[in-house]
């Protein structure tokens, strides 16, 4: 009997640790923060879906319900997801860097053309014809972001400005090369020669669109959480993006940090542009800047730049895509209404005054914070 | 070679010049207001965005386009005001809120296109009439470019860019906004509101940025299109980090930048030199790039004139 | 005689649960007297005038102005009472005039807009009639520290305060501008001017103040006149009990040379060189101390041995090897370890963990490491025995550095370098900043690892730690050694000052002589 006893009593102490640790707390404040901030968001989305269409019900209630209508739906969800899971996990690094490299946006593009390319005109068996392309893409995407990276970390060049050049750069090259370098004249349009089969990824589900791609953007995040959370290099990462002059101090490259950050998210992020176009595609034919590189930004930030977390807020987001996509074509709404939820939850989200000032905060975790907490006040100095 | 010297004695041309230039100014002086309360605006891209659908639209219901610069700059004021206080009071991360904001702005702006119009990219917008001074045009050459069926809002980039040097250098507000940016602490301490100084700061921004925005659609052109600000706000933040704070100078790279867009524009049509209008389309971005790195790297020489590689190169050429 | 001018009824202010920094003070300062307000670090005198000045707000209490109940809600509040603060750290805008800097916020105009000439001869005026000279024109970026402050006590008295609080004015003035800051303000009190002094240093306290109130862990532990009080008593109310004896140094015979410094100069980024043909030898078992103010070459000479700083000419030298051209990481690996002077920014990464601080010096080792990845256990088990070691106090390994207090983020950042020095630890201002439990911990722990047969150069501007710690010294002043002193304890401060100062010079023949 004392037994039984003593055991529940040490799960009891168990469970009141994990629940009152400073941690957990933290964790479900956080958590409670994102819930209300998307609630708000869908608020004035359903708001404005009100203003502009002639029969709001259906529009809303295949916005929010579309998704989840049958299999096929919520495997449109993934495959929308898998692009912004590799987006997030690029941007991820990028930011736990300390910086604000937007190449990945023109990697994602050059990945795709370069994995489109590599498919075509190697021909390769099995296996490698998927991986061959694979890291060709990334690759590329690598070596093209290594100026940007190197230029910022070398001589302080504003790295969100020359990505920003190197998107359309690379965009109008990949424009001017599909339309009359590698052009299929057969296709009637603007595009590369058809994708060879073998390298295409192949279906994950029945009676979906989800590929392997899907699988290899999950692989990626738990690949990127380790690198980033376990080994010295992803310790050397984080400390540079913390605070330079401290990780110099300790004696950490700071300039090969810096650098292996941002060319580490662009590969990322060109691997995805790379598993998009082959798990999608049948040729390669952007003709503009797909976006999903200022989406991994947002859907990093929402993940609170963490890889684990990426995938739930990719596939958050890709809900919302997919119940915009239904919603503009069962109803009469335009799916840009999107943008203005992501738009929202990422200010709101990443807002540190929003439900974090005192009011909330105080009165609640003061009374849940029995323990002593020391806040530096005099010597802690605006950082920003 | 004819091709070149055709276009480069042409005052259509220049004309050209200015009119690309136009935008990049305002953009860039819409950074350099931000810059100087210390915060990088990225944002201004999008605000270009609506405030050029907002100047189009107001002007084609008012059928004014003077209707429709005035609905472009509150819009872009508007604009700045969220900006402002996503970063200000809600104590943001500004390059999220500028990357939020042109999120938004993008799909907002296809969004309104579409709910009024049905299509997806374009909309009309009422042009503005063009000036003519009198006497003035007469000038040769000069007056072809500058006094011709000019569109006044190039005027105003030019008086612009001296009142905000005015601004700055004069005015109580100006001193307050660089006492800010320099180091707001110490200004708090003082008793200024330095979160009203920053909002008042971005608001001016926000409104520049709304010309530039009015300008495109009503000046440049007489529609909105959903691409048409094609990353000129960025160029516009480029030109002021080489102009590093100084309007005049940020505004000569602005007309810089200008003038290699209206190059690769014109480009398009040579007889000698066939090069395709996509690779010419990346000279603009192209010569951003190229003159950033180029302003960096000699600033970076400047404030390290003892960086270890020159240091050895100093030391092995006084001869060991 | 007593008219008070300011009095702060029952102050009560507490930084979270647990953390009291205002216990119920009564404080009350009479007109026209300078009035010490005095404490070891952490008794509260600067959050206690931080809530008169407004940058706070106190859960309890009354401030009583002129007999008036006044509420200060900021900044602007306490100016139109008459209160004025010169903080600790300055507050002032380099890249901006003298005058610019005075008349910011209170601005004055001709015609709308800015009036910089009448901003200019207000400050010509006022230097004049206060005995400041300063030129209004002037950049601060390129003022001395003691001009700096002038600049600082222009802009209190440009909004017309007549109670003026001071934190920790000459904490960064040499002895010799400290004597004329005390007459400036002398003046000051002349004029009929209220000032509180927000102070630790004991001489200064008997020499200028008229009255003293002795804070202790948030409380008023009594108010004096200075006459009428020794300074042991003093020191005793501030501590709370006779003060901890010092460390009484255990001095054995030095041993070999570990860091040899020949010729090391300078130039550096202000025009004038940073250091001027630097030489000492560091031994093995020996503690030497580095005495000098602030801005004298002390901080290029730290970042020159840690590996921060390249481009200069000389030799150094750690155990026989050449440190010139090496990385941090380089120097790092043979045995050298430093503790910064700032430690927000330099010494710990503020957004990680007191884990992810305390271990960044071994993350790399190759003990720590299992395979591809970091071996958490071991890691762990190190984080948790050192910080046992040097007794700081923390609720988990995996909580964010930033919420203990600077005494223990010190000793977070000493664990981690003491621990790892093998051969030479540079300690830049260690106990700058950190309470007196603390101060003692760090002392003990460098101390002993003298005594392990390292070398540890001491660089501080408390001459008291000094003497504590150090049988030899060097002074630096201008870049240069001024003096080589072998026996601290036969030194004066007298002496030491004008060393400091460079009114003294000796004339070094460090190098000419066999070793």
């Amino acid at each position: 009997m004392t037994k039984l006893a003593g055991f529940l009593s040490g799960l009891k102490t168990l469970f009141k640790k994990a629940f009152t640790s400073d941690h957990f707390k933290t964790s479900v404040i956080e958590i409670g923060r994102t819930m209300l901030a998307i609630i708000i968001a869908y608020l004035v989305a359903f708001v404005v879906i009100s203003f502009v269409s002639e029969d709001s019900k259906n529009a809303i209630r295949w916005f929010v319900l579309g998704p989840l209508s049958s299999p096929t739906e919520l495997g449109e969800v993934l495959k929308n997801a898998t692009p912004l899971m590799f987006a997030g996990i690029g941007a991820c690094l990028i930011i736990k860097g300390g910086h604000f490299n937007m190449f990945t946006e023109g990697a994602f593009y050059a990945g795709g053309l370069v994995a489109a390319l590599a498919a075509i005109y190697f021909e390769l068996p099995g296996f490698l014809a998927i991986i061959v392309p694979l890291a060709a893409g990334s690759l590329a995407a690598m070596v093209i972001g290594y100026f940007p990276a190197k230029l910022k970390v070398s001589y302080d060049v504003n790295e969100f400005v020359t990505s920003i050049m190197f998107n359309f750069i690379v965009m109008w090259v990949g424009v001017w090369l599909i339309s009359n370098v590698v052009i299929d004249v057969t296709s009637g349009d603007n595009a590369t020669l058809p994708i060879p089969s073998d390298s295409r990824l192949s279906i994950l589900f029945e009676n979906t669109n989800v590929t392997t791609g899907f699988l290899i953007a999950l692989g990626v995040a738990i690949v990127t959480y380790l690198y980033m959370y376990r080994t010295k290099w992803g310790f050397r990462l984080r400390m540079t993006g913390d605070n330079k002059a401290f990780a110099r101090n300790v004696g950490i490259n700071v300039k090969k940090a810096g650098v292996s950050s941002q060319v580490l998210g662009i590969g990322v992020a060109g691997l995805g542009g790379a598993v998009e176009i082959l798990a999608n595609y049948n040729r390669f034919n952007w003709k503009s800047l797909p976006g999903f590189g200022f989406d991994g930004f947002m859907v990093a930030i929402i993940a609170k730049n963490r890889p684990l977390l990426v995938p739930f807020a990719a596939i958050f987001i890709g809900y919302l895509r997919s119940g915009a996509d239904l919603m503009a074509f069962n109803a009469d709404v335009t799916q840009e209404v999107v943008q203005i939820i992501q738009g929202l939850i990422l200010i709101l989200v990443a807002s540190e005054a929003f439900f974090s000032s005192t009011w909330f905060q105080s009165v609640i975790a003061t009374k849940m914070f029995k323990k002593k907490r020391v806040v530096v006040h005099e010597e802690v100095s605006a950082h920003e | 070679m004819n091709d070149f010297f055709e276009l480069f004695t042409s005052a259509d041309f220049y004309s050209m010049i200015l009119q690309l230039a136009t935008p990049l100014v305002f953009a860039s002086l819409a950074a350099l207001v931000s810059n100087k309360v210390g915060v990088l605006n990225i944002g201004i891209e999008g605000s270009m965005v609506i405030s050029a659908l907002a100047a189009a639209i107001f002007s084609t219901l008012t059928n004014s386009s003077f209707i429709g610069v005035i609905a472009g700059v509150m819009v872009g004021i508007l604009m700045g005001l969220f900006f402002a206080t996503c970063v200000v009071k809600l104590r943001t991360n500004h390059i999220l809120v500028g990357i939020a904001t042109n999120i938004l702005a993008a799909g907002l702006a296809i969004f309104v296109v579409y709910a009024i119009t049905g299509n997806k990219s374009d909309y009309p917008g009422i042009a503005m009439t063009l000036w003519t001074i009198p006497i003035l045009d007469k000038i040769p050459f000069l007056g072809e470019i500058l006094f011709t069926n000019i569109n006044p809002l190039i005027y105003l980039a030019i008086i612009g860019v001296f009142a905000i040097r005015f601004l700055l250098n004069r005015t109580v507000l100006g001193l307050r906004i660089i006492a800010v940016g320099k180091n707001e602490v110490a200004t708090a301490s003082v008793g200024v509101k330095t979160s009203r100084v920053k909002m008042i700061a971005l608001l001016i921004a926000g409104g520049l940025a709304g010309l530039g925005g009015a300008y495109l659609s009503l000046g440049y052109m007489s529609n909105f299109n959903t691409g048409m600000v094609a990353g000129r706000g960025f160029i516009g933040i480029a030109a002021e980090a080489i102009g590093a704070g100084n309007p005049i100078a940020t505004a000569l790279f602005a007309v810089l930048f200008g003038a290699v867009n209206a190059f690769s524009l014109a480009a398009q049509t040579f007889s000698t030199l066939a090069i395709p209008y996509e690779l010419l389309n990346t000279l603009p971005y192209l010569t951003t790039a190229v003159g950033l790195v180029i302003y960096s790297i000699i600033r970076y020489h400047k404030t390290h004139p003892h960086s270890s590689k020159r240091r050895e190169k100093h030391e092995k050429s006084l001869g060991n | 005689m007593s008219n008070p001018i300011l009095q702060m009824h029952g102050i009560c202010k507490s930084y979270g649960p647990g953390i009291i920094a205002a216990d119920g003070v009564n404080f009350s300062v009479n007109s026209g007297e300078i009035h010490a307000l005095a404490g070891e670090n952490g008794a509260g005198k600067t959050t206690l005038m931080k809530i008169l000045f407004g940058m706070e707000k106190p859960q309890k209490g009354e401030i009583f102005i002129r007999g008036q109940l006044a509420t200060i809600t900021d900044a602007n509040k306490a100016m139109q009472f008459g209160i004025g603060m010169v903080h600790q750290h300055f507050m002032l805008i380099d890249e901006l005039t003298v005058a610019e800097n005075v008349v910011i916020g209170i601005e004055p105009k001709k015609h709308g807009l800015f009036d910089r000439e009448a901003a200019s001869q207000l400050v010509k005026e006022m230097a004049e009639k206060y005995n400041m000279p300063v030129n209004p024109e002037a950049l601060i970026r390129d003022l001395n520290v003691a001009n700096k402050q002038k600049v600082e006590i222009l802009k209190v008295l440009a909004r017309n305060a007549d109670i003026i609080i001071l934190d920790e004015p000459t904490a960064v003035l040499t002895p010799q501008e400290t004597k004329r800051f005390f007459e400036q303000l002398s003046a000051l009190k002349k004029s009929g001017r209220t000032i509180i002094v927000i102070t630790h240093k004991l001489p200064e306290i008997t020499a200028i103040c008229d009255r003293i109130t002795i804070l202790r862990k948030g409380r008023n532990v009594g108010t004096y006149d200075v006459g009428s009080i020794t300074e042991t008593e003093i020191s005793r109310l501030m501590i709370g009990s006779n003060p901890l004896p010092d460390i009484i140094p255990t001095f054995g015979n030095p041993g070999k040379i570990l860091l040899s410094v020949r010729n090391l100069s300078y130039q550096g980024n202000h025009g004038k060189p940073a250091l001027q043909n630097v030489s000492f030898d560091l031994h093995a078992g020996e503690l030497l101390g580095v005495i000098g103010v602030e801005g004298n070459g002390q901080r290029e000479l730290v970042d020159i041995l840690a590996g921060r700083q390249i481009g200069y000419e000389g030799c150094v030298l750690l155990d026989d090897v050449q440190l010139k051209g090496k990385s941090i990481k380089q120097i790092r690996d043979l045995g050298l370890a430093f503790i910064p002077e700032d430690r927000m920014t330099d010494g710990v990464n503020l957004s990680g963990s007191i884990m992810e601080n305390v271990t960044s010096a071994i993350q790399e080792d190759y003990e720590y490491q299992l395979g591809p990845f970091q071996n958490q256990k071991k890691l762990n088990d190190f984080a948790h025995h050192i910080n046992d070691v040097f007794e700081v106090k923390y609720n988990s390994l995996s909580e964010e550095i930033r919420f203990l207090s600077g005494g223990n983020m010190q000793k977070v950042v000493c664990a981690r370098e003491i621990t790892a020095c093998h051969t030479v630890l540079i300690a830049n201002q260690p106990t700058r900043g950190v309470d007196v439990g603390s101060v003692r911990t760090i002392h003990d722990r460098i101390d002993a690892l003298r005594q392990n047969g390292k070398a540890i150069l001491l660089i501080s501007s408390d001459l008291s730690e000094i003497r504590s710690l150090c049988k030899r010294a060097i002074v630096l002043h201008q870049g240069s050694i001024v003096a080589r002193i072998e026996d601290l304890s036969v030194c004066s401060e007298e002496e030491l000052g004008l060393y400091m100062l460079g009114i003294k010079c000796d004339n070094d023949t460090f190098g000419r002589d066999a070793a």
